[in-house]
């Protein structure tokens, strides 16, 4: 049989067989052999369609055949009472029509039932699945409907948690933002060019705020302080009392009291006001201009490193005491000063523990020893350079493992700042002394403190006198002319004095001006006006002047004439 | 607080002649501005006006220029500045500057009378 119309009739839903002229069944699809519950064997044997289905439809075999083939009619839906070959009840209705499917002339017969009752028991199957699936549809729309109202409130309520999570992140970062900032504040980023004195500061806290701190306080003008300490841990509690330490260390080191003095006064406030664990290392030495002397005090801090400029040797500063600030330490402390001599170019190097104590990835610490060899390698370098060289020694030392602790270096050289120096017309072989000015009223106070020592090398009083002169005019064209008398520029007067000569070298900020072009005071034209005199006055005084090429700097020298 | 290094102390020889004594040190703005305004506000009534240096220790060239000036405007109004008695420290500087070319100086007592009874 022809394999499309084979396929076409196992297609249909419906039980289906093809006979011919005889009623002997030709092809029958799989419902039809499965109604009859007969085989495929049967129908190729040429089984009979009345052994098939044992109905009187079938029985009058000439009637149908005429009624189907003859007259060309069709039956369609008739519904029979019929029974399979094996005696079963079948409930069917059966339409019938002629083909010539199987061959062009052939007359044969297409008969394709419906099995009433299987089909409403399907039919009643299938509305009870649905029914059934209905239903579970509409429990399950039910529960996810609840399920996702449930993620709703749930993602509503993480939304909510998230948020005020969000808020409380952010107002603690602000916190500590500001609370950054305050500290910040605290440390001197650009540290005041000071007397006689230059001064380099690194502090790099672990988090965002932590518990170093240096300072360097003028205490008058012959004394600075310089301070440095460690509060126990880090983070917020010891940088608020980083913070405490730092107004109470201020507030002692104003009043003029020795250094072990401010130490026992800030411990017995710290012990009265905290009641913690919590303590502090310190150092704190008090320089003194007029000898280059230090008094100092240790608190159990880490020890400072001189660098000695004419030996190029090192030394730790010795010398210490308990740390400040414990709750056990109430009343009890003590505390001692020591004194040393300090010499123009000299290093001290303060630091806290999280420089030495930085440590690489193999968990080996930097050290003393590994400082004081960095320390004495580029003594000799200018301070910005130095501190630099040690800041960068440490980063290469930990190769790239992160800090543990605070990280502050202070750095401080005796004599005046590197850059100074170089604009002076000095050079570090003079040692000169250094002295800032910032308004006309302190040039009287200035001129005062080199008189005194041209006084005391025997200057007469006429070369003192002159010198008077030509320091206030020089200082006073610095002031008005050079820095236009702004307050926040500085006039540098670097000076030094021996028994047979003193030089002195002004420096101001301003832009400069053309000393070539200056008018003769002197001319009959010139001497009505107000400007020219003081330099012609200088130049008469002095025996020498010279100025830098931009015109900022006056350097004035002048030898001792012996009595005779 | 303002600073001053000098004491201005006016006095009157007689009808023709007055003025003031400079104390101490001519050298602060203050100081300058103090002599300045002293003689813009004082009514002169006598030929001269005299500034007493004996006790002028020591001015800069800008207190030169304001004696300079104090002369100019005098005679503006027919009257004339006289500088008496400076220490020889100032007496240098009156001579290296030219001042005394622009204003009489008179050295002594004696150089003083000559001077205001020309």
């Amino acid at each position: 049989m022809n394999k499309v119309i084979k396929t076409f009739f196992n297609s249909l839903l419906s039980p289906a067989c093809i006979v011919n002229r005889s009623l002997q069944v030709l092809f029958a699809n799989s419902d039809f052999l499965s109604m009859v519950d007969i085989s495929e064997k049967d129908v190729n044997k040429g089984i009979a369609l009345n052994k098939c289905i044992n109905t009187d439809l079938f029985k009058n075999r000439k009637n149908l055949v005429d009624i189907i083939l003859t007259q060309q009619k069709s039956i369609k839906n008739r519904k029979i009472k019929a029974r399979n070959y094996k005696g079963v009840e079948l409930s069917l209705s059966v339409s019938i029509i002629s083909t010539n499917l199987l061959a062009p002339g052939s007359d044969s017969i297409i008969l394709i039932f419906s099995d009433t009752k299987q089909k409403k028991n399907i039919r009643n199957k299938y509305k009870n699945l649905y029914e059934k699936e209905k239903k579970e549809r509409k429990k399950n729309e039910e529960y996810n409907k609840r399920l996702n109202e449930l993620i709703d409130s749930k993602e509503k309520d993480l939304r909510n948690t998230r948020q005020e999570l969000k808020k409380t992140c952010s107002s603690l970062n602000n916190e500590l933002e500001i609370a950054k900032s305050i500290q910040s504040g605290l440390i001197k980023k650009t540290i005041p060019d000071l007397t006689n004195l230059d001064v380099a500061g690194i502090y790099t806290p672990a988090g965002k705020i932590g518990g170093d701190m240096y300072d360097i306080i003028t205490m008058d003008d012959n004394k600075t302080a310089i301070l440095i300490f460690d509060v126990s841990g880090h983070g917020v509690p010891s940088a608020l009392i980083c913070i405490m330490a730092k107004m109470l260390f201020m507030h002692y080191i104003k009043s003029g009291q020795r250094p072990s003095e401010i130490f026992t006064s800030v411990n017995n406030d710290m012990c009265n006001l905290l009641k913690t664990d919590r303590y502090l290392t310190a150092f704190l030495g008090i320089i003194d201009h007029s000898d280059n002397t230090m008094v100092y005090s240790q608190a159990g801090h880490v020890h400072p490193l001189i660098y000695h400029n004419k030996t190029g040797t090192i030394s730790f500063i010795q010398g210490n005491s308990i740390f400040i600030g414990h709750t056990a330490l109430s009343g009890i402390a003590t505390y001692h000063d020591s004194r040393l001599s300090l010499e123009w170019g000299d290093k001290l190097v303060l630091y806290t523990d999280g420089l030495t104590e930085a440590a690489n990835k193999k968990s080996e610490l930097y050290g003393a020893q590994r400082l004081s060899e960095i320390v004495a390698k580029y003594g000799k370098y200018t301070l910005d350079t130095f501190i630099k060289k040690i800041t960068a020694d440490n980063k290469k030392f930990r190769n790239g493992r992160p800090l543990r602790d605070d990280f502050t270096v202070l750095c401080i050289q005796i004599g005046c700042p590197d850059k100074i120096l170089k604009m002076s017309g000095f050079t570090k072989e003079n040692q000169p002394e250094m002295l800032i000015l910032h308004s006309h009223d302190e040039i009287e106070n200035i001129c005062s403190i080199i008189l005194k020592k041209l006084d005391q090398k025997g200057y007469s009083n006429k070369e003192i006198f002159q010198a008077h002169q030509s320091i206030h005019e020089i200082l006073s064209n610095a002031i008005q002319h050079g820095n236009k008398y702004n307050l926040d520029k500085k006039v540098f007067v670097l000076y030094k004095i021996t028994l047979d000569k003193f030089y002195i070298s002004v420096i101001d900020e301003g832009k400069g001006f053309n000393y070539n072009k200056l008018p003769d005071p002197m001319l009959e034209k010139n001497i009505d006006k107000d400007y020219g005199k003081g330099l012609f006055i200088v130049n008469k005084y002095m025996d020498e002047i010279m100025f830098n090429e931009r015109g900022n700097r006056v350097m004035i020298g002048k030898l001792q004439k012996q009595e005779s | 607080m303002l600073q001053y290094n000098m004491e201005i102390s006016p006095f009157k020889k007689n009808d023709s002649v007055s003025g003031v004594s400079l104390i101490g040190k001519l050298c602060t703005l203050n100081d300058y501005q103090q002599l300045r305004n002293h003689f813009n506000n004082l009514l002169i009534k006598s030929s001269y006006a005299i500034i007493d240096l004996t006790r002028l220790t020591f001015t800069s060239s800008h207190g030169l220029g304001i004696f300079l000036g104090i002369s100019r405007r005098l005679k503006t109004v027919n009257k004339e500045l006289i500088l008496f008695n400076p220490r020889e420290e100032i007496k240098a500087v009156l001579t290296l500057a030219g001042i005394d070319k622009r204003v009489k100086v008179a050295y002594n007592n004696e150089e003083l009378q000559q001077l205001v009874n020309k």
